[in-house]
């Protein structure tokens, strides 16, 4: 975000504007580097302190002799007078944006966003390289299938990792970001039943509040009345075996699965209360 | 590739051009300024108008074009004016007056005649007007223009120069696109249905054979400029504000306003208008850049297509250097057209 | 000639005369009472390769041959050696005359001392006459003796051409009814037949009984009524003798690469029979007559001939059904310089290559010996051989109990054959041998029964596990309960996978009835040097299990079953959050993905490890022929199911020839090559169809043209107007350096303020 909000930004309100402190600006004479201190607010509408810092060098080019011409200007209108180099007033540089040509898919979001290395609330996680649900700075199978979608890619790409041989790792960069994804709901988690997902396209229901000493069968004899049932299966914790109230069926038919919703929501349950829903492909789940 | 955000107007962006070098970037905007901006480092050179008596103008400057040479801007304006300004001084040169505002100005070729759209308003018709510039002494300039177009129809919103300078190619607000013969005010040529909506913008190729056109409707369309035939359609969700053609690679770069999908997802204020890349051929998206916080007004590809900007409603410019990625890409396989500079 | 004094009374023409003919004299007697070196001494042979030395030593040296001559049944007295002495160096000349009473055991001596190793050399015998007469060979400079023809050089085809592929794909090989294809296996599981000049390639004759790869990938063998083929080079196909190598082996059924591909071994059914009066000359040719009735043949595969053909076994007295042969019955050293064969309850005979002569002339005696394997040699290990530092080949093997002796399991080295390790087991009933495929472990799978058992079946195993890197071999036992039919070493790696059941129908075949399985995983604990459990799985169907070829993966599957048809993709290091790696190492352990593949019969993994293939064959009856390729992670890329559907073969890689550093410079800038791989990647995935594509191009060309016909109607109209087009100054001549202050952001944090 701009260090000094012009109030015409038509994305915050200007009451805002007034509740945050002015920005600060320091340089480091020995290392040259000019930290800035700002505020913001984030979404949650929380004060922010943004701390940039900025080192300014001198760039040499070559080019032709009109533009050469064109350099050597005196500065008119608001910055006449003005030193040479730019005015940090109006001219800023940007993070990195990680733009990549590839045919875009409509559903995709494909490119990074340049401030926000933290989840979208309200998207779901998916790795764009294994379509785990996890970040793809945390694909397990980021070496094997090698890519460099930095999800926070500030300074990346100056910060070498000498002799890192999974040189892929981004260094630090899932410091700030990553929304805890709970082991339960990663990819591939749960005690060796391919979960999340309805097999092919049958119907799928989920259970919760389903009571720990349900197995399969009982899911199954509870469910089998509504219609003929495909697969049952109760989410089990990887270690202890023990159900963790949840469990899914698919039943062959869709009417079948309605009928059961239908009946079986909020129905008792083993001293609990059953919650039956349709189970949704982790995609479209918030 | 890291974007340069320039940030010297106060209010939204209406037109942003690139010079013929690509060196320095020009910024209309709604508050009656305009900047000069170097593009390798964003540095800003310089502006026209700002200080109160010294010539600029007083309203929302529409729009801006700057010759070849770089040596020369003209500007146009709500406050029904167009002026001539010296670029490497800031100096305004000469003024134009009119009855209504000035919606479009562009330079030819040769750098020696410019045209002026003049707004429609309470009368008063919408008015093509053609001028010659005396570079030698620019300060005595000719109010006369050599031809007038005074159009009938549909008001013409934008309109772009066809190479050797025979004809002018028009956008209107019904959607038509027409071609008016320069030296006899004629219309040669006319789409009446081009669009459906508004033109939004139009911007040549690099060599001036064919234009984009960009519009209301959502769409934007590739024609050619001596037959007016369409050759490519851009379909897209939003309304569209600009459109251009880049060198060098066969893509084009769109933008506009509110993306009905944005508004009802996140409360992140994170800028998320995005300029979209298209590949020019095969008409499939290929690329998004965001970056902006509201909608982007204007586009302009550097000459050589090393680069682009874009201005948006939020009043800022952001300039783009592509990386090596963006020229290596090939992201139909290794199907390529012939490259244009 | 000046130095003939002149004989008083001749004149000098006389003289002259008088010398000319006694030159000529002396030429014919010579001639006439020259000792025909070639005859007459058909009982002398000269050895060299002696030990040069000088006279201290000389006696000692002809005492020890002397012994050597007469343990090898070639007895010479001292008189009869002959040993030339070089005077002037004092020493011998390095080779000696043998002369025997008759030619008879001269010829005997000689094939008895040819190559006999005396010491640290070995010496070699040639017969006198053959000296000579190879010295008197008339051969010109460049010229071939006669009867030799001259083959035009024929270049060969690179024969690892395949692996130059550019998008690094594998190949794989399908067997369907008649038809064998090559395919590539692209990203995804697209397939791409392997062409040639435009053609995918097929061969009808690869179709006849079933086809196998070599152990490195270069050569694809089929095997025919007669014999057996190897095919070569891009082509896989082309001149015989050069891309194409037959081995004539009538009613061959099995055959076996040595690991580094210069050796075969081929079995059939039919005994030879006495070839030589065969009317087909390649059976005359390849077999002599001291090959009949084996039914063993070892080749060389490079020049294409018989190294020795050996008797079948005795057949194995099975319980049950039909004898069977064990094979592979030979056994080849990892870096092919030995054979070997265990000769059930006798020994084990070790035959060098390639002279394929037992070693030290005597076959390994163990008593009792049942089955051995060899250590295999990893990277390191054949680095170290060429730095000069490698160790020896090693194999172990077992012997049951006998009489006064526990079972054993030993380790010996070879050639030295001294036993590195032994361990003594008790109330054996069987051992199977699991090396890792690195040589780095050992672990020896011993089934055992209840002591005083009266059947001796099996009822319980240990796992004897051998870290054979460290001194002296330490040997680590974990005791299981239950019956444990599958274990497997993960490659490259230091853990390992087992299949254990304590399910009572385990083993009956009883139909409908689905045996659980217990799988376990075990690690090598680095601090206190043994394995321990890391993962235990109860209750599963699986009963196979196969590791990729580069660890890490494990795919677990139930085969045979006619109900259940699981394949299970697992992961031993799965890590998400890689703040959490330090966990205790079971942690990690996932399964990743579950897939069904109806009727499988086999599972294969491709040589990169990144796919993996199910296939269902129908020679073992499967209800649903065809194959399934998965991606790793276990998503099922390609379905196919084929009938008639035979084999599925990858074709191996050779171990690769980057050094370490290479492999580390790779994988450091893998970071950059990665993005332009995922570009082209993308760009392969969204070329689509083959339709869009042709499409695609139609849009071009049709753009290209119309650009091309604007373009000229403009400049056509430039020129007309006379006006010049502006173009960006190429020329740099007038190109200057400017300076600029540019300024770039090193990073921005962010962070809530509370308050």
């Amino acid at each position: 975000m701009a260090a000094v909000k012009p109030n015409t930004n038509w994305a915050e309100d200007d009451i805002e504007a007034d509740e945050l402190p002015q920005p600060t600006e320091t340089t480091d004479p020995n290392t040259g580097i000019t930290t800035i201190t700002s505020w913001k607010l984030d979404e949650q509408d929380r004060k922010v302190k943004v701390t940039r810092r900025i080192r300014r060098r001198v760039q040499t080019q070559v080019v032709s002799h009109s533009v050469a011409e064109r350099k050597g200007w005196a500065k008119f209108g608001l910055d006449k007078g003005k030193a040479s180099g730019p005015d940090r007033k109006t001219t800023i540089i940007g993070e990195n944006l990680h733009f990549r040509i590839a045919p875009v898919s409509k559903a995709e979001p494909e490119q990074a966003d340049p401030v926000a290395s933290k989840p979208t609330g309200g998207k779901a996680v998916v790795c764009r390289l294994c379509q785990g649900g996890h970040f793809t700075a945390k694909c397990p199978y980021k070496e094997q299938l090698a890519v460099i979608d930095n999800m926070n890619t500030e300074g990346m790409d100056e910060e070498e990792d000498a002799g890192a041989q999974g040189g892929l790792a981004p260094k630090g960069a899932s410091g700030p970001g990553g929304k805890y994804v709970p082991p339960g709901q990663r990819a591939g988690g749960g005690a060796g039943e391919s979960m999340f997902r309805s097999r092919d396209d049958l119907p799928t229901l989920r259970i919760t509040s389903l009571s720990v000493d349900a197995e399969e069968d009982d899911v199954r004899e509870l469910f089998e009345k509504f219609g003929r049932i495909a697969r049952v299966s109760v989410v089990r914790d990887r270690e202890t075996r023990q159900s963790k109230g949840l469990a899914f069926v698919s039943f062959e038919e869709k009417k079948h699965a309605e009928e059961a919703i239908k009946k079986m929501n909020g129905r008792g349950y083993d001293s609990l209360i059953l919650n039956v829903a349709w189970s949704q492909p982790r995609g479209e789940r918030a | 590739m890291k974007p340069i955000i320039l940030q010297g107007h106060e209010r939204s962006l209406t037109q942003i051009v690139f010079n013929f070098e690509g060196d320095l970037l020009f910024s209309a905007s709604k508050d009656s300024v305009v900047n000069a901006w170097f593009t390798s480092n964003g540095e800003r050179l310089g502006t026209f108008g700002g200080i109160k008596g010294d010539g600029g103008h007083n309203g929302t400057v529409w729009t801006v074009a700057v010759d070849s040479q770089t040596r020369f801007l003209i500007t146009g304006a709500a406050d029904n004016t167009m002026k001539l300004w010296e670029i490497s001084t800031g100096k305004c040169l000469f003024t134009w007056d009119f009855l209504t505002a000035v919606k479009r100005v562009a330079w030819n070729e040769e750098d020696d005649t410019i045209l002026s759209i003049t707004e429609q308003r309470s009368g008063q018709p919408s008015i093509i007007r053609i001028y010659k510039i005396n570079r030698d002494e620019p300060t005595q300039q000719t109010t006369t223009p050599i031809t007038t177009m005074t159009l009938s129809g549909s008001k013409a919103t934008v309109a772009l120069w066809t190479p050797l300078s025979e004809y002018i190619l028009t956008g209107h607000e019904s959607g038509k696109v027409a071609k008016y013969d320069v030296k006899s005010g004629e219309e040669v040529n006319y789409i009446d249905d081009a669009h459906s909506g508004e033109i939004t913008d139009i911007q040549g190729s690099p060599d001036g054979t064919y234009f984009i056109t960009s519009s209301k409707d959502k769409t934007a369309r590739i024609f050619d400029s001596e037959t007016l035939e369409e050759m490519k359609v851009f379909p897209t969700e939003t309304p569209l504000n600009s459109a251009c053609i880049a060198p060098l690679r066969p893509y084009i770069i769109l933008g506009g306003g509110q993306d009905a999908m944005s508004v009802t997802t996140t409360s992140q204020r994170a800028g998320k208008f995005e300029s979209r890349f298209w590949h020019k051929l095969f008409e499939e998206e290929v690329g998004r850049v965001k970056g902006h916080f509201g909608p982007i007004n204007t586009l302009a590809v550097h000459p050589q297509g090393k680069a682009y900007a874009s201005g948006a409603e939020d009043g800022f410019v952001r300039v783009h250097w592509f990386d090596e990625s963006y020229f290596r890409s090939r992201p139909f396989g290794d199907l390529e057209p012939e490259v244009e500079v | 000639m000046s130095e003939i004094e002149k004989i008083d009374g001749f004149t000098e023409e006389e003289q002259l005369d008088f010398e000319a003919e006694l030159q000529e004299g002396f030429t014919e007697i010579e001639e006439r009472y020259a000792v025909d070196t070639q005859q007459g001494f058909e009982n002398v042979l000269v050895m060299d390769n002696i030990p040069v030395i000088d006279e201290s030593k000389k006696q000692k040296l002809i005492d020890r041959l002397r012994q050597l001559f007469a343990k090898a049944g070639a007895p010479i007295e001292e008189e009869n050696i002959s040993m030339p002495w070089d005077d002037k160096a004092a020493t011998n000349k390095g080779f000696i005359f043998l002369t025997y009473p008759d030619a008879q055991q001269a010829e005997n001596a000689l094939r008895a001392l040819d190559g006999a190793s005396f010491g640290k050399s070995t010496l070699y015998v040639n017969r006198f006459g053959d000296i000579e007469r190879y010295a008197n060979l008339p051969v010109g400079e460049g010229e071939l003796p006669t009867g030799w023809r001259e083959k035009p050089y024929v270049e060969k085809d690179h024969l690892r051409s395949w692996l130059g592929d550019s998008a690094g794909r594998d190949q794989y090989l399908t067997f369907r009814d008649q038809d064998v294809s090559i395919w590539w296996n692209g990203r995804n599981g697209t397939a791409e037949p392997v062409k040639v000049d435009g053609k995918p390639l097929k061969n009808n004759k690869w179709g006849e009984l079933y086809l196998q790869w070599s152990p490195l990938g270069t050569y694809l063998s089929s095997l025919h009524r007669v014999g057996v083929a190897l095919w070569s080079g891009p082509k896989l196909d082309g001149t015989i003798g050069v891309n194409v190598l037959r081995f004539t082996h009538p009613g061959v059924r099995l055959i076996q690469f040595s690991p580094c591909e210069n050796y075969l071994v081929t079995w059939s059914e039919e005994p030879l029979d006495n070839f030589e009066n065969s009317p087909n000359a390649a059976l005359r040719e390849t077999f002599g007559p001291e090959d009949e009735g084996n039914q063993f043949v070892i080749w060389d595969i490079k020049a294409q001939r018989v190294l020795r053909t050996f008797p079948a076994d005795k057949p194995i007295q099975g319980e049950d059904g039909p004898q069977q042969v064990a094979w592979p019955s030979f056994k080849w050293s990892p870096d092919d310089a030995y054979i070997a064969k265990c000769n059930v309850g006798t020994g084990i005979a070790v035959y060098e290559l390639p002279g394929m002569g037992l070693m030290d002339k005597k076959s390994i005696k163990i008593e009792g010996v049942q089955n051995f394997e060899w250590c295999p040699m990893s990277e390191k290990d054949f680095a170290a051989r060429k730095a000069g530092k490698g160790k020896e080949c090693s194999f172990v093997y077992w012997t049951p109990e006998a009489q006064n002796q526990p079972a054993r399991v030993s380790i010996m080295s070879i050639p030295s054959r001294n036993i590195l390790r032994a361990k003594n087991l008790f109330n054996v009933t069987d051992c199977k041998f699991y090396w890792q495929n690195q040589g780095d472990f050992l672990c020896v799978k011993v089934d055992r029964h209840a002591r005083k058992a009266k059947s001796k079946k099996a009822t319980f195993c240990n796992l004897e596990l051998f870290r054979v890197r460290e001194k002296d071999y330490p040997v680590e036992v974990i005791e299981f309960k239950d019956y444990v039919p599958q274990f497997a070493w993960e490659p490259q790696g230091s853990r390992f996978a087992i299949v254990s059941s304590n399910d009572p129908n385990y083993g009956q075949g009883i139909p409908g009835v689905v045996v659980k399985y217990n799988i376990d995983f075990y690690q090598l604990d680095q601090k206190k040097g043994d394995f321990i459990p890391i993962k235990h799985l109860d209750s599963k169907i699986a009963n196979t299990l196969v590791w990729s070829p580069r660890g890490r993966h494990i795919v677990l599957a139930t085969i045979g079953s006619s109900q259940k048809f699981d394949v299970e993709f697992w992961d031993l290091d799965f890590v998400v959050d890689e703040r959490r790696e330090t966990s205790e190492p079971g942690a990690n352990v996932t399964m990743l993905a579950s897939g069904e593949h109806y009727g499988i019969t086999d599972i294969a993994w491709d040589p990169s490890g990144r796919y993996l293939t199910t296939h269902a064959s129908s020679w073992r009856s499967s209800p649903e022929p065809g194959f399934c390729i998965w991606d790793f992670k276990g998503q099922q890329l390609v379905h196919q199911p084929m009938d008639r559907f035979k084999q599925f073969l990858w074709r191996p890689r050779p171990p690769t020839l980057l050094s370490k550093d290479q492999i580390k410079k790779v994988r450091k800038e893998l970071k950059e090559f990665s993005r332009t791989f995922d570009e082209e990647d993308a760009a392969e995935e969204n070329r689509g169809s083959a339709e869009k594509l042709a499409q695609r191009q139609r849009d071009i060309s049709e753009w290209n043209a119309w650009r091309a016909r604007n373009n000229k109607k403009l400049e056509e109209r430039r020129s007309e107007l006379g006006k010049a087009k502006k173009v960006v100054k190429e020329d740099h001549k007038d190109d200057e350096r400017v300076e600029e202050i540019v300024e770039e952001m090193i990073d921005e944090t962010e962070e809530v303020v509370v308050g």
